[in-house]
């Protein structure tokens, strides 16, 4: 009888350092991680639709086929819009060189969204923080 | 010697199997939910690239219905021809190339082309293309069939949606082109000049303008040259009085996006007929031919 009792408190004891092993890796955390990411994703992604819905893509092509002036205004427009979704910079490409650059280009992951003009294929690049 | 103090039994293996298959439940669960979790986070962000990829091909589509109709406008339309053209003309890899980055994949899958005449309303799309909503009745309507992939990571995650997009180009291509018939129409006409008309090129050119506006919608105009050649008639002493019309451009006033599709030409010439069978007095035109430029608009 006493040997079962300690062999029990043995096992529990086995198993509670198992539990903290596993818990030090923090499965909650990893959760909740990824549902950050997720959340942070879909604002994005519905702040971007809105863009493309409110038809403001349509209009930033209309100025780069008229070349006009405001076009660089546009862009500032766009990106204090999204700036608060995670979006740290914008970067719009004609042919792989860099036209107009706002915020900042040089780290996080970026979506690009394609612009076609009767003069060529244009790219905007968000760079949106994070990995 | 020291004895063992502990022996394993059942009950502490149990215990011990217990927790471990319970922790690795947790961890297959949470390892589970993990990955739906980033699938789709992957999934919102593929669908972020159909959004664009959507506007991508509707303008890009746009432009090169534009393109072509602003080309055939200058030879001669036939939207037979337009269809055959824009089928061919119409490449939608290159847009999934520059769509593609990264572990993004774009694909585009054409299912069916097709041009419509429209009847006008009011059109969601345009907004989002950068043209006015509203899209006018007789205007060309260019319809897509597509399948759209978006993939992440060679094929693990993704989007594919089969979608319908209606384009539509406002120039009124329908009714530039029943002017256009009815012009072609008016050749080899004749007209007898009435009793009491003084000046001859004054009564002509009034009946050519009265001929073309009649023909011409609101909003419609018309630019074209000619010319005014009299001829005597043979075993007659009627004067006959042959017009040529050329360079007929029927312009869409309506038509005023960045589109470069405004209007078209008539390529044929007008050959239309006076005859003053009373040769009476008439003045305005010695024996020479004499030239004339029309621009008509009809508001």
């Amino acid at each position: 009888m006493n040997s079962m009792l300690s062999d029990s408190v043995i096992a529990l004891a086995l198993s509670s350092v198992l539990l903290i092993i596993v818990l030090s890796a923090d499965p909650v955390l990893v959760l909740e991680n990824s549902f950050d990411k997720f959340k942070r994703v879909k604002d994005l992604e519905e702040e971007i639709k809105d863009l493309f819905r409110h038809g403001c893509f349509g209009e930033l092509a209309n100025y780069l086929e008229l070349n006009s002036p405001r076009l660089k205004d546009y862009l500032n427009e766009i990106y204090e819009r999204v700036r608060s979704k995670g979006i740290t910079g914008l970067r719009l490409l004609v042919r792989g060189k860099v036209v107009y650059t706002c915020g900042f280009t040089d780290h996080g992951w970026v979506i690009r969204v394609v612009i076609p003009s009767s003069k060529g294929i244009y790219l905007l690049e968000f760079f949106v923080c994070g990995d | 010697m020291i004895k063992p103090q502990f022996s394993i039994s059942a009950l502490f293996f149990a215990f011990l199997v217990a927790t471990v298959l319970l922790l690795a439940e947790v961890v297959s669960h949470v390892t589970l939910y993990n990955n739906l979790i980033v699938k789709l986070t992957t999934v919102r962000v593929c669908d972020i690239y159909l959004t664009n990829l959507e506007y991508a091909i509707s303008r890009y589509s746009l432009l090169v219905l534009d393109e072509l109709l602003s080309k055939l406008g200058r030879e001669g339309v036939s939207l037979s021809l337009v269809e055959k053209r824009i089928t061919q003309e119409l490449d939608f890899e290159g847009l999934a190339e520059a769509v593609s980055h990264g572990k993004i994949k774009a694909s585009v899958t054409v299912l069916r082309i097709k041009l419509e005449r429209c009847s006008g309303g009011r059109r969601n799309i345009n907004k989002m293309i950068g043209l006015p909503v509203n899209v006018p009745s007789d205007s060309l309507d260019l319809i897509l069939d597509l399948i759209i992939t978006i993939s992440y990571s060679n094929n693990d995650t993704g989007v594919r949606r089969r979608i319908k997009l209606v384009i539509n180009h406002p120039i009124r291509l329908f009714g530039l082109l029943r002017i256009r018939r009815e012009i072609l129409l008016m050749n080899s006409t004749s007209y007898a000049i009435e009793e009491g008309v003084e000046n001859v090129t004054d009564f002509i050119l009034g009946v050519i303008k009265h001929e073309f506006l009649k023909r011409l919608d609101c909003s419609f105009s018309l630019n074209c040259l000619g010319t005014i050649t009299p001829k005597e008639c043979e075993n007659s002493s009627a004067i006959l009085y042959v017009v040529e019309i050329h360079g007929i451009k029927i312009t869409d006033e309506l038509q005023n996006t960045f589109l470069k599709a405004k209007e078209i030409k008539v390529n044929d010439r007008i050959f239309l007929r006076f005859v003053n069978e009373l040769n009476s007095h008439v003045r305005g035109l010695s024996n020479e031919t004499s030239t004339f430029h029309l621009f008509l608009k009809k508001n």
